[in-house]
């Protein structure tokens, strides 16, 4: 365990500052997510809001049912400029910047 | 004094009471058992019975004019031991010796529940559901599971009003989809937004309404659903060894609240149709309910008050489904102990990742 530490920080490909920055707050991410869920199970009470259990099975019919199309946002942000390798080829869009169509 | 129905054993005379288990009346001395339907005739009286004058006497005691207006006494018919109870109490125990008994007054007329889902759990499944209640919970104190202490448990028929409704909804929803792309220079993420439109119906049967002040709405709806199928016409013998009251909200008070969930039920129903978005929110809702008369009826409950560390817990059992909820204190100490651990654990584990990535 030691050796495996002193070769992380002696490594020179190895940010182990930047690394153990991302690490921690994945670990402080996760501890919430989990120690929130095992929190949650000790309250079973709660306000009942709906009737889901008591309707008639089959009884629902839809008489209306239409999607009406409104409008359409594009938003663009520019990307990060990285050092791409010579060998990187461009993303191949269309003309107008839009990606191919979805078929 | 108020009629007083104390079910007696034909074979020894000791106190009789409904047995979950066997569904039937039970003598506890001698084991003798009796059909409900053998008991129909104690209720034959409360049929088409006109309202009866409540002749209240007061005890020579220090209660004030306002906390007498809203007590019973009755006399036990057993050993003769006054029992004060509150206007809406209908089935208790004597405290003296301990003979259950059901109040018919609390019955007459108007008052008579239309139906009653007879207790399927005893007292013996409520104590064994609250240790599985304890079981699997993390962060639960130990000392709570050790040194907790049982105050109380009871059987309690609950008066509900049970509500039927034709719902007929008109809803529009918003909903939107996303989508993503980048090229050279930009990232890109087109919305695109929809009106969707919903209209239908769809009925509902016996969406219970807690009738009751002293039972706590969250519980009982916490402890939900209760099986209809189970109920049966009301009589008193079912009462017989459990606590009971008559209701204290009347049907007209708790419509709303029956109407608020079915509309809630509707929209969500309607909303289960509108697929393919990332996103989808109601913008305007009408819902329009046809409700028939609500019906009254006693539900089973099981009420188990718990005392730890200078603090009260109450915990409910469903009588018939025997679904068990209530809180549970947690423990910060231990909390924290699993914080920090799964925080070192995933940062240690992250960087020897990056490591060995690099």
């Amino acid at each position: 365990m030691q050796m495996t530490v002193m070769m992380m920080l002696v490594s020179p490909s190895f940010n182990f500052g930047k690394t153990l920055l991302i690490a921690l707050v994945i670990g402080l991410i996760v501890a919430a997510i989990a120690v929130g869920s095992m929190a949650s199970k000790l309250k079973t009470v709660s306000q009942r809001r709906e009737a889901n259990d008591y309707v008639t099975k089959g009884s629902l019919k839809m008489q209306v049912s239409r999607d009406n199309f409104l409008y359409k946002k594009t938003e663009r942000r520019p990307r990060a400029q990285q050092n791409t390798p010579q060998n990187d080829a461009p993303r191949q869009n269309g003309p107008n910047g839009r990606p191919p169509a979805q078929r | 004094m108020a009629d007083l129905i104390e079910y007696k054993c034909p074979c020894c005379g000791g106190k009789v009471e409904f047995n979950a288990g066997t569904q039937q009346m039970q003598c506890p001395y001698c084991d003798s058992e009796f059909t409900i339907e053998s008991l129909k005739a104690a209720d034959e009286a409360l049929n088409g019975a006109g309202t009866e004058q409540m002749q209240w006497d007061t005890p020579d005691s220090t209660f004030s004019d306002e906390e007498s207006a809203g007590l019973n006494v009755y006399s036990c018919q057993s050993c003769g031991g006054q029992i004060i109870a509150d206007q809406t109490t209908a089935a208790t125990h004597c405290p003296y010796c301990d003979n259950p008994i059901v109040m018919t007054g609390q019955f007459r007329g108007d008052l008579k529940p239309d139906f009653v889902i007879p207790f399927k759990l005893d007292k013996d499944a409520a104590v064994k559901a609250l240790s599985a209640h304890f079981e699997g919970k993390r962060l639960l104190p130990k000392v709570f599971r050790d040194q907790h202490k049982i105050d109380e448990i009871k059987g309690v028929y609950v008066p509900v009003w049970l509500y039927d409704a034709h719902a007929n909804g008109h809803i529009t929803f918003k909903a939107h989809k996303t989508r993503r792309w980048s090229d050279a220079q930009f990232d890109y993420e087109e919305k695109s937004f929809y009106s969707a439109v919903r209209g239908g119906e769809m009925d509902f049967e016996k969406v219970p309404v807690d009738g009751s002040t002293k039972m706590d709405d969250e519980l009982l709806g916490s402890i939900e659903p209760f099986d209809f199928k189970a109920a049966v016409p009301f009589q008193t013998a079912y009462l017989s060894g459990y606590l009971a009251d008559k209701y204290d909200i009347s049907a007209e008070d708790s419509t709303e609240t029956a109407n608020k969930r079915i509309k809630r039920s509707v929209e969500q129903a309607f909303q289960n149709t509108v697929k393919g978005y990332d996103a989808v929110e109601v913008d305007t809702s009408t819902v329009r309910l046809r409700n028939a008369k609500a019906k009254y009826a006693l539900y089973p409950v099981w009420l188990l008050n718990l005392s730890w560390n200078n603090e009260k817990y109450t915990f409910a059992m469903n009588g018939q489904t025997g679904k068990f909820v209530g809180n549970l204190p947690l423990d910060k100490g231990a909390a924290a102990g699993w914080f920090v651990g799964i925080a070192a654990a995933v940062t240690a584990i992250g960087t020897l990742i990056g490591y060995l990535i690099s």
